[in-house]
Parts: C-alpha cells; sequence; structure tokens
C-alpha cells in the first residue's frame, strides 16, 4: 500500500463518514427531545437518494435537486411525527413504551415498497453532482482525489457545522434541550413542547435526505439499502455517544475510515469489521467513546 | 388578575381539588399554606393547564383560561415556578435566563438584555455564573436563577410551588423578601408553601388548604393569630 492509497482512501473514508454523521445526527436530535428513533432514518435518506437520481434524470440543476429533496423529506419527518409517533403519545401507556420501534419500522417498510413500485428493485447509480463525470480527479500533493468526494466532504461539513449553530446558538436549539430536559417545565417556559417535538422530526429527516443526496454518487442505490445506513448510523451514534453531538461527528468519521481501510483489504467482508469493531468497543464502553453516562441530559 | 371559580382538578378518577374558588389581584402576594398532599402543586398545575380542570372556571385577565395551551399561558404572562426549579443542565446560567423571554411576542435584543442586567442586580451571583452550566449551580443559586428566569418573562401573575424547598434559612429569606418587594412593585404573586410561619409572614392574603378544599382564608396577619392555624401550622 503506497502514501498515496493511504490518503485516498482516507479521503474516501472521510466522505462516506461524513454522510453516516449526517444519518446519525438525525437519529441523536429526535432522541434527545423525545427519546425515540426513527428506525427507518436509513430508507428517509434512501427515498433522498432516490428523489435526487429521479430529479437529476430529469435534467433539473443540482441545487434544485436539493431543494426538491429537502421539500420532498422534510414532508416525510412531518408525517412520521404526525402518523408514527403523535398517535402513540396520545394512547399513553396503552401502547407500551417502544411501540415506537414498530411504528417507525413499518413506515420504512412502506417507504421500501413505495420506492420499489415507482423505480423498481434493480440498483441504480446517480449520477455525479458537482463534477462532469464521475472519474473527475484533483491533484493535491500528487495525489489524486475525486472532486466528487471532495466536495461531499465540504457539504457534509457546512451541514455539520450549521446543525451546531442551530443547536447551540438558536432559540430552536435551546428549546430542544428544554424539551429533552424536561417537556412540562419547557411548556411553563413558553417553548410549544409539541411544535419542537415535529422540528425535531422534520430536522432528522433533513439530514436523512441530504445524506441521501450526497451518498447517490458513491454507493448503488437500491431500495432495501436503508437497512444497512440504518444499523450504521446507530454504530456511529454508539461509539459518540447519543447525548454527545461532537462525539458523533468524531465516531462518524472514524466509522467511515475503518470501514474504507477494511474495504480495501477485504472487499467481500469489508463492511463487517468496523461493525465488529463496534461491538468490541461497546462491550468494554457501552456509553461509547465520547459520551459518559453523567453527560446525559436526561 | 386571575379568578378560580369553583374549580375541580385530578388526575383521572382520583379527584384532588374539590369546588376551590380564589383569585389574585396585582401587587398582592397571595399565599396558600398546606400539608403535603394538601393538593398546593395540583392547585398550581390546574392553573397552568397541565393539569386540565374538570369543572368550574379559571379567569386570567379576563379571558378563560380553559382553551389555552401551557406555553400560550405563559406567554400571556401566567409564569410558573415549578417545584424543584427545573432549570436546564445543559444550558448556561445566561441561556437559562434567556430561553423564556425569546418566547415572548415583542420582546426586543435591547428590552431582555435590559432584562438580564436587572436580574444580574437583583442576584449578582448570576452575573457571576452567567456561563457556568445551570447543572453547576447550587440549590440556591439555582431558585434564584429560576425567580430570575421567570421575571424575565415579564409576567403578569407569578406562582411559586415551594420556593424554600431544600434550601438554607438566608437563601429562602433572601427569596421571599425580594418576593415581597416584587408584589410591592405592582406583581401578582401566588406563593404555595408548606412552611406557614414563613408564607404568612411576607402574603398579604393567605389560604388554609387541607385535602383539596380551602378551609380558611384572609389576611395573612389575621391568620397568624388564629387558634386553628397556630395549632395545626406554626406549632
Amino acid at each position: 500500500m503506497t502514501l498515496s492509497n493511504v490518503f485516498q482512501l482516507l479521503m474516501s473514508g472521510i466522505a462516506v463518514g461524513a454522510i453516516y454523521t449526517l444519518t446519525a445526527k438525525g437519529l441523536f436530535i429526535a432522541h434527545l427531545a423525545t427519546h425515540r428513533l426513527n428506525f427507518g432514518q436509513g430508507d428517509f435518506l434512501m427515498v433522498g437518494a432516490y428523489v435526487t437520481i429521479g430529479l437529476m434524470l430529469l435534467g433539473v440543476p443540482a441545487p434544485l435537486v436539493l431543494v426538491g429533496v429537502l421539500i420532498v423529506l422534510g414532508l416525510l419527518g412531518w408525517g412520521l411525527e404526525r402518523f408514527a409517533i403523535r398517535p402513540l403519545d396520545r394512547a399513553g401507556d396503552q401502547t407500551g413504551g417502544y411501540a415506537w420501534v414498530l411504528t417507525t419500522a413499518g413506515a420504512a417498510l412502506i417507504l421500501q415498497n413505495v420506492v420499489e413500485l415507482i423505480w423498481g428493485k434493480a440498483a441504480q447509480y446517480a449520477p455525479p453532482i458537482f463534477s462532469a463525470t464521475r472519474n473527475n480527479v484533483v491533484h493535491i500533493g500528487g495525489v489524486g482525489i475525486f472532486v466528487e468526494e471532495l466536495a461531499i466532504i465540504a457539504v457534509a461539513f457546512v451541514v455539520v457545522t450549521a446543525f451546531y449553530l442551530f443547536l447551540f446558538r438558536t432559540r430552536w436549539g435551546k428549546a430542544i434541550y428544554a424539551v429533552a430536559f424536561n417537556p412540562e417545565a419547557a411548556a411553563l417556559l413558553g417553548v410549544n413542547v409539541r411544535g419542537t417535538v415535529v422540528l425535531v422530526f422534520v430536522l432528522a429527516s433533513l439530514l436523512a435526505g441530504i445524506s441521501g443526496f450526497l451518498v447517490g454518487p458513491l454507493v448503488s442505490v437500491n431500495p432495501h439499502m436503508g437497512l444497512v445506513f440504518t444499523i450504521k448510523a446507530f454504530a456511529v451514534a454508539s461509539i459518540g455517544g447519543f447525548s454527545n453531538p461532537v462525539g458523533l461527528l468524531a465516531g462518524g468519521l472514524l466509522f467511515g475510515i475503518v470501514e474504507a481501510f477494511s474495504n480495501y483489504f477485504d472487499s467481500s467482508f469489508g463492511d463487517l469489521y468496523p461493525l465488529i469493531a463496534v461491538l468490541i468497543l461497546l462491550a468494554f464502553r457501552p456509553t461509547g467513546l465520547f459520551s459518559t453516562r453523567a453527560a446525559d441530559v436526561r | 388578575m386571575i379568578t378560580l371559580d369553583n374549580v375541580t382538578a385530578g388526575f383521572g378518577a382520583v379527584q384532588v381539588l374539590h369546588g376551590l374558588s380564589l383569585s389574585v389581584e396585582a401587587g398582592r402576594l397571595v399565599a396558600v399554606v398546606g400539608a403535603n398532599g394538601a393538593g398546593k402543586t395540583t392547585l398550581l398545575r390546574a392553573m397552568s393547564n397541565i393539569v386540565r380542570p374538570s369543572s368550574g372556571t379559571i379567569t386570567f385577565n379576563g379571558r378563560p383560561t380553559a382553551s389555552m395551551e401551557p406555553h400560550h399561558l405563559a406567554r400571556a404572562g401566567l409564569v410558573h415556578v415549578p417545584q424543584g426549579r427545573q432549570i436546564i443542565p445543559t444550558l448556561s446560567v445566561k441561556d437559562n435566563l434567556l430561553i423564556g423571554a425569546q418566547r415572548i411576542a415583542g420582546l426586543s435584543s435591547a428590552e431582555m438584555e435590559a432584562g438580564l442586567q436587572r436580574e444580574f442586580e437583583r442576584f449578582p451571583v448570576l452575573r457571576e455564573r452567567q456561563d457556568l452550566l445551570g447543572g453547576n449551580l447550587s440549590g440556591g443559586e439555582q431558585q434564584m436563577l429560576a425567580v430570575s428566569r421567570a421575571l424575565m418573562m415579564k409576567p403578569k401573575l407569578l406562582m411559586l410551588d415551594e420556593p424554600s424547598l431544600g434550601l438554607a434559612p438566608q437563601i429562602v429569606k433572601l427569596i421571599l423578601d425580594t418576593l415581597r418587594r416584587l408584589a410591592e412593585d405592582g406583581l401578582a404573586i401566588l406563593l404555595v408553601e408548606q412552611l406557614a410561619h414563613l408564607a404568612l409572614e411576607v402574603a398579604d392574603e393567605a389560604y388554609i388548604l387541607q385535602r383539596g378544599r380551602i378551609v380558611l382564608s384572609g389576611p395573612a396577619s389575621k391568620l397568624r393569630s388564629d387558634k386553628a392555624v397556630i395549632e395545626s401550622y406554626l406549632t
């Protein structure tokens, strides 16, 4: 393995890791405010990827494709909260504490089947978003890097930064932390709790949509790809710690880089090794690398 | 300011409040005194619509509150400092102070900054601790923060649920003296307290709550010398 290979694998790992981070952030924010997780987070990503392919093949320019993806995924996030989460809140204890696992997984199955009906079962590749051809390369320090990967990294980091600014600097971000701490106390401070819960599910969905928009040119897209991304997002969130947004970024990048290298050495089972590594890590450190029980807002 | 007329409330089939009537006017500090389980907390929760009254009416500023959500009531000036203070531990002291104020329509940044400075004058320790996380404050500092946070929301009626709970006597005195001054400045205050001697000392009027019913009411000075009150709550 040459130094050039190492650098290229690092860039590929960071690109895909940034996408895992975005997907995992969707899990994080919904979990933070509602203690619930969307078991279809990866399927929301899959819908984002298909909407991207559909619009790009129609000749829609990339920025407008992203707007389209955000609109579709925003509506899906709203629908998920409205039809898969809120009715359980109304039913209270009658549904048990974890009925949302079934309803969100059920929503994922519906999405898979709807996409299969529209686009078929066959795997597809999204056209490149940021460059004319998939193999466009720039040379940095004598090492060739795919333009598409560089652009994906840049966009993902802009989104991650915007997410942090939103969470820590805006009144809505603070409202999310208030609802996470205690919805009743938040309401007494004038926070619209239901509106905040809708917001976090829409945000989680938008993050999955952006991930889907970015991931299309990197992997083959098929209606059942979502589960793998959901599992990887869970793995990333577990490494980072579900309550630590900065840890998620580190966890995502770490996972992506390890995956890139393991795929280089074993293309058949490359995806398996990082997941095994996460299992071993959790056996010794159940709160992940970057979180402690004390840091949990609940 | 606020009037409760024959209000009944509880949890499912269990009734906690039985036909309560009371009122609080601007510039008055009204205490509700009662033992554990008398229904004091449920009374405040019913007034904030966290627990929906099953019968009776609550009128705030001339408007029935039945159809209002808790966050609408808070934004309209009915501000409730719950038991245990409920400081958001992951936000800084400054962010805790601002979070409620940022929800009040028409409150400009300049007004919020002025409010911050006013509260820092009231409780100077909050200025020193403004960048610390709320969860790192002592119990007394958290209670000061809870009162200041509520005042940042420009309340018309301030309701406090046992602000003395778990605090040192000098902090309790500081908090109650502050409430007294706020009432003299024209704020309506409803203070729910288990420590009757403290509440009756600062209040203008008081209600004695027993098993969800008001059994005595009147000027606090008169209740302080009432034989039944002395026997049940002041000895």
